[in-house]
């Protein structure tokens, strides 16, 4: 679309909303103005607040000892950078298992499996999305858990592949119903055309549909590592929390949201206290920039029209 | 260029077609022997079967749910009359080889090249350069190089509806079919685009033989060899050229028939 007729479909939105409103439709305006304002003045005040209570590290010039690899309180050491890399690394870990799977899926319902099965498998996988995660933790607890003790001689199975595992159900979900609707949105269109054509089931949807959905595949990817991230519970209860540099899949680990879980347990007043504050400001910089990149892809694929 | 199929032999013969969808009979009792005299043009009112007839000869509508069917057909594909639903046939190559033009361009979210390239090169596995070769030879047949050689990498949406469905024709051309089935090509065109669809069947008509479905009786006289009438699910009629060549007694005739 020229830059030109881009500005014209705007005017012409613009006059639409323009039209002379109802009372009840400016109430309606005012109304959901007001709550738009108010959520996003929520989200300012929760990085303000982060922020400033972040602020005393900086003042007390231990800023720099968050970045350390040591997490050890009472000797004054409050490094936070093991819990940085216990969360990418289980988080990464987490989309590895679950995204192939997801994918592979996926595929099987759209064309690979038969069509029969493909309701029963959505309605599963809607029905992950509804269980709390703290069913999961608890089942790995107790089965996944003396599961790799008792098979692998390596600690006590509360470890990164524990919680990779666990994780990796968790959002499964997500990244199957994502990549879902962008493939119930392109594959319908496109497989009467290659079917037509003469092309194969699996060419068309590794050759036609999957690059059409790239978008909607990157996205589902990026979302997932979004909740993975964000996940307390499942690292809380299955990756053992000790706070070191990850080196094998069998080691104990502390992601970042797990430790802020496990500080504020205990304390509350002391420079222990404050450094969950950065953790809080690099999650929640995370979480945000997970969501603007998705927005930007969004966009994009708008603009290409490969999208809707 | 592929030899065409030999004048006046049998090129397409069904008997006893029958197809229903979900339990309801969409086509019945079809006996018909086609022979090569130019385009066959399908006409009858909507709802009467037309497209169902068209995908039974690229067996197409074993796609749509609840389809059932039975009969025989042959279609001349390779010099000899040949089942198409014999297991000896891959219903791929049958489709490579019956090709079909839709409605609505169904164009490929991809480029203008990729469009024909890439069901070129997962179809009959071109190298590179053939494909190149062929891209070419196609684009030029549907008369649409000269308006894209430029902009072979752009996105195909970008093309208007007329340019989209000579660009749906290239692709079908480019895997080198025998039969071209084509439903209501120009429904979705304006008057001027339509023209130039119109135009460009009546020269590939030598080239392939051609099956379409139009709802508009002008294009069927323009473009039609023969003329085949279906209603309710039959063949009501067979017209030849001089029975529709005159126009108040095609009119009649119609109007008789709808």
């Amino acid at each position: 679309m020229t830059q030109q007729n881009r500005n014209k479909n705007r005017n012409q939105k613009r006059k639409r909303i323009n039209r002379p409103l109802s009372w009840t439709s400016k109430y309606v305006e005012v109304l959901l103005k007001y709550a738009t304002i108010f959520s996003a003045l929520i989200v300012l005040v929760l990085f303000g607040f982060l922020a400033y209570f972040t602020l005393p590290l900086f003042a007390e010039g231990q800023f720099a000892e968050l970045f350390s690899l040591h997490w050890r309180p009472f000797h004054g050491e409050f490094g936070i950078l093991p819990m940085i890399a216990g969360t990418l690394v289980l988080a990464i870990s987490a989309l590895l298992i679950a995204y192939p799977l997801a994918l592979g899926i996926c595929l099987f319902i759209h064309g690979l499996g038969p069509r029969w099965l493909t309701r029963p498998i959505l309605l599963l996988v809607h029905g992950m999305t509804g269980i709390p995660t703290v069913v999961y933790g608890f089942v790995a607890v107790f089965l996944l858990v003396p599961f790799l003790r008792n098979n692998f001689s390596h600690g006590s199975g509360f470890s990164l592949l524990a919680a990779s595992l666990t994780l990796s159900i968790l959002i499964l979900p997500t990244i199957v119903l994502l990549i879902n609707t962008q493939l119930e949105h392109i594959v319908p269109a496109l497989r009467l055309t290659t079917t037509a054509l003469g092309i194969t089931r699996i060419h068309e949807l590794t050759r036609v549909s999957l690059p059409a959905a790239s978008y909607g595949l990157l996205s589902a990817a990026i979302l997932g590592f979004g909740r993975a991230v964000g996940d307390t519970l499942i690292a809380l209860m299955v990756a053992g929390n000790a706070a070191q540099i990850p080196e094998r899949a069998f080691d104990s680990i502390r992601t970042l949201t797990a430790h802020i879980a496990l500080v504020v347990a205990t304390d509350s007043q002391s420079t222990t206290y404050h450094s969950l504050f950065a953790c809080g400001v690099i999650l929640f910089l995370t979480t945000t920039s997970v969501n603007l990149l998705l927005h930007h892809i969004k966009q994009r694929a708008c603009r290409e029209g490969n999208h809707e | 260029m592929e030899p065409a199929p030999m004048k006046h032999k049998p090129f397409c013969n069904i008997r006893n077609l029958h197809v229903s969808f979900h339990g309801r009979t969409v086509l019945q009792k079809i006996n018909f022997t086609l022979n090569n005299k130019g385009i066959l043009v399908l006409v009858g009112p909507s709802g009467s079967g037309k497209t169902t007839f068209l995908r039974s000869l690229n067996r197409l509508n074993e796609y749509y749910p609840g389809y059932s069917g039975g009969g025989k057909i042959e279609l001349n594909l390779s010099g000899s009359m040949q089942d198409i639903h014999c297991p000896n046939l891959e219903l791929t190559e049958l489709r490579r080889q019956v090709g079909m033009v839709f409605q609505t361009p169904n164009i490929l979210p991809v480029s203008i090249a990729q469009n024909v390239n890439l069901p070129l090169k997962l179809v009959t596995g071109l190298n590179k350069a053939e494909r190149k070769e062929r891209l070419i030879e196609v684009l030029q047949e549907v008369h649409l190089w000269d308006e894209v050689k430029d902009r072979l990498k752009e996105n195909s949406s970008r093309l208007s509806g007329g340019q989209q469905q000579r660009l749906c024709l290239a692709r079908v051309l480019a895997l080198k079919p025998k039969v071209l089935l084509l439903d209501e090509p120009t429904a979705s065109l304006d008057f001027k685009a339509s023209h130039r669809i119109e135009d460009l069947l009546l020269e590939l008509q030598d080239r392939y033989q051609i099956i379409a479905v139009s709802h508009s009786l002008r294009q069927a006289r323009k473009i039609a060899g023969q003329i085949l009438v279906i209603k309710e699910g039959q063949i009501e009629h067979l017209l030849n050229k001089e029975q529709f060549g005159d126009q108040e007694m095609f009119q009649k005739l119609l109007n008789d028939i709808f």
